[in-house]
């Protein structure tokens, strides 16, 4: 009876210890609760450090997982961790859109860390595109010089800064001709509409008033003449806008399959050890 | 030495069971103190919003307990799952309504809502028969808002509360039929002067070019019926309208009083999930 009660136990905490380990949720939790339990603020760091790598392992880069990033105190990690860390961190702060983030901890790597490898100025350069046009082309040089394939990643920068031709001379236009902000933008459907409309609403008008139908022209008037040309302008507006975005887009996607290319070559990996 | 040799062997064999008794004894007692819920974990989970491991740490720990029902609803209710919140306070009814801290919670956050789910939680409170409970109070008379029960709310919210009695009175079908007899009156009875008076105006100039339209051209002409169409149209979309805008006022003052109550006691009371 003994022997069965203890092989049934031992195997339940064999299968509870298996299991937990099948799932990194059970691995976060683990770690969470020793985080809970340890009163050293060093040991907790290296802790919650731990749990960072939990979620690199599993390929996990969401925005939970930069939380996670927030929550360690890196000052308080050994010189080897605190420089893995701090890699990681700008990597997954620049993978979550969090620039001014990855910014910040890329700087204490760079600190730390002074060497200059391809790797370390290639992210420095994605980080930089985002907000300072001027250093980013400055790693861009120094990273041409390494390799000229890096010279498409030109992209990056230029997708950031594209304006499209003639923006405002279409949206002023659009006050002085009606429609033709509209046709200059390329939706010759909607200029032409919006020329005849506000043609023959001014037509109406002038017979109304030539018909002596005095309330007709005013009500008519100031109902559709407003309408249709501030419509004009706003539609005007809002398709130059809307062309401006998709060519951005179309152009950052084009640009992303560059990257893609450079980045096959020059990988730019999260450190796991 | 065969006899010693043999007792030596029972001594170890005692020896053995001894140890597997105890180590069976420190294995169960160990098992069974992790199989406990930490409840001051669960509020550095909470406080941490690491909703992973919180969802975690209640799936390894599954029961029937009406404890554990508890911590699962403030677990659903801090991460906005309200229908697994309200099929779950259920089966531990009891637990929740003594749980004054989180009970005051689930109250400001159900009052702060514009849907169907705030009517469900008062109900629910409502079927447990609490006795003292402000929110559930306000709750209540928001339902049928009377003006000798102003007395028995605070200062702060007697103005809402007045306000929104008011709207309650108005009746669609009155605000309806005054606008069918003259454009924007229903909208000037529930107080939307702006809108009664942009309604009247806009009206009466469409009534007067299709007059004139008619008028100067006759009836059966193109302008004249454009003119008595849009007409038409405008004059049913000022009655549908201020029937609409009558309930819907109730609805808008009702969120606003609840929404100012909830923020005042939320001060008052200071709600907390654990």
């Amino acid at each position: 009876m003994l022997r069965i009660t203890i092989a049934l136990l031992l195997s339940l905490v064999f299968i509870k210890t298996v299991v937990s380990q099948l799932t990194y949720q059970n691995q976060l939790l683990n770690l969470e609760h020793a985080v809970f339990k340890c009163d050293s603020d060093s040991v907790r760091a290296k802790l919650r450090f731990e749990k960072t790598m939990v979620y690199l392992k599993n390929n996990l880069i969401s925005h939970e997982t930069f939380a996670e990033f927030k929550r360690v105190d890196y000052k308080l990690l050994p010189d080897s961790l605190r420089m893995i860390f701090l890699w990681n961190a700008s990597l997954v702060s620049f993978l979550n859109a969090e620039t001014y983030q990855a910014l910040y901890y890329f700087d204490k790597y760079d600190h730390f860390e002074q060497d200059n490898s391809t790797e370390k100025l290639f992210l420095k350069f994605l980080i930089d595109a985002n907000h300072n046009s001027i250093s980013a082309n400055e790693n861009l040089q120094k990273l041409i010089q390494i390799d000229t394939a890096f010279a498409q990643l030109n992209c990056v920068i230029t997708t950031q800064d594209y304006e499209l031709n003639h923006k405002q001379f279409k949206k002023i236009i659009a006050y002085f001709l009606p429609g033709f902000g509209l046709i200059l933008n390329g939706n010759y459907g909607k200029g032409a509409t919006s020329i005849a409309l506000n043609t023959s609403t001014v037509f109406a008008v002038s017979w109304m008033l030539r018909q002596n139908l005095t309330f007709n022209a005013i009500a008519w008037g100031s109902n559709l003449i407003i309408k249709f040309y501030l419509g004009g302008i706003n539609l005007t507006s809002k398709y130059v806008d809307k062309k401006e975005k998709n060519e951005q887009k179309k152009r950052a996607n084009n640009c992303a399959l560059l990257v893609d290319i450079v980045l096959k070559k020059y990988p730019l990996n999260v450190r796991l050890n | 030495m065969v006899k010693s040799l043999t007792e030596l062997t029972k001594l170890f064999t005692l020896l053995i069971k001894c140890v597997l008794k105890i180590s069976l004894l420190v294995l169960f007692l160990n098992e069974s103190a992790f199989s406990q819920l930490d409840l001051k974990f669960i509020q550095h989970l909470s406080q941490l919003e690491l909703k992973q491991e919180h969802e975690c740490y209640l799936k390894s720990h599954v029961s029937k307990s009406d404890s554990f029902e508890l911590l699962s609803a403030k677990y659903y209710l801090q991460y906005n799952a309200d229908s697994l919140f309200l099929s779950s306070i259920k089966n531990c009814a009891l637990l929740l309504i003594s749980d004054t801290n989180f009970l005051n919670y689930a109250n400001a956050y159900f009052m702060k809502k514009l849907n169907p789910n705030r009517d469900v939680w008062f109900n629910f409170l409502n079927a447990q028969a609490i006795q003292t409970n402000k929110y559930l109070e306000l709750y209540n008379l928001s339902k049928t808002p009377d003006l000798r029960d102003t007395i028995r709310l605070p200062d702060a919210l007697k103005k809402d509360f007045i306000t929104y009695e008011k709207a309650f009175k108005k009746k669609p079908w009155i605000s309806a039929t005054l606008s069918a007899l003259i454009p924007g009156l229903g909208e000037f009875y529930i107080g939307n002067f702006q809108a009664s008076i942009t309604k009247f105006l806009s009206l009466t100039l469409f009534g007067i070019q299709s007059v004139e339209s008619m008028l100067l051209l006759g009836v059966i002409q193109p302008l004249p019926i454009i003119n008595i169409g849009i007409f038409s149209i405008f004059y049913g979309a000022n009655i549908i309208g201020s029937y609409s805008d009558t309930k819907k006022k109730k609805q808008d003052f009702k969120h606003q009083f609840l929404l100012h109550a909830a923020n005042y006691y939320s001060t008052t009371f200071k709600p907390s999930l654990y």
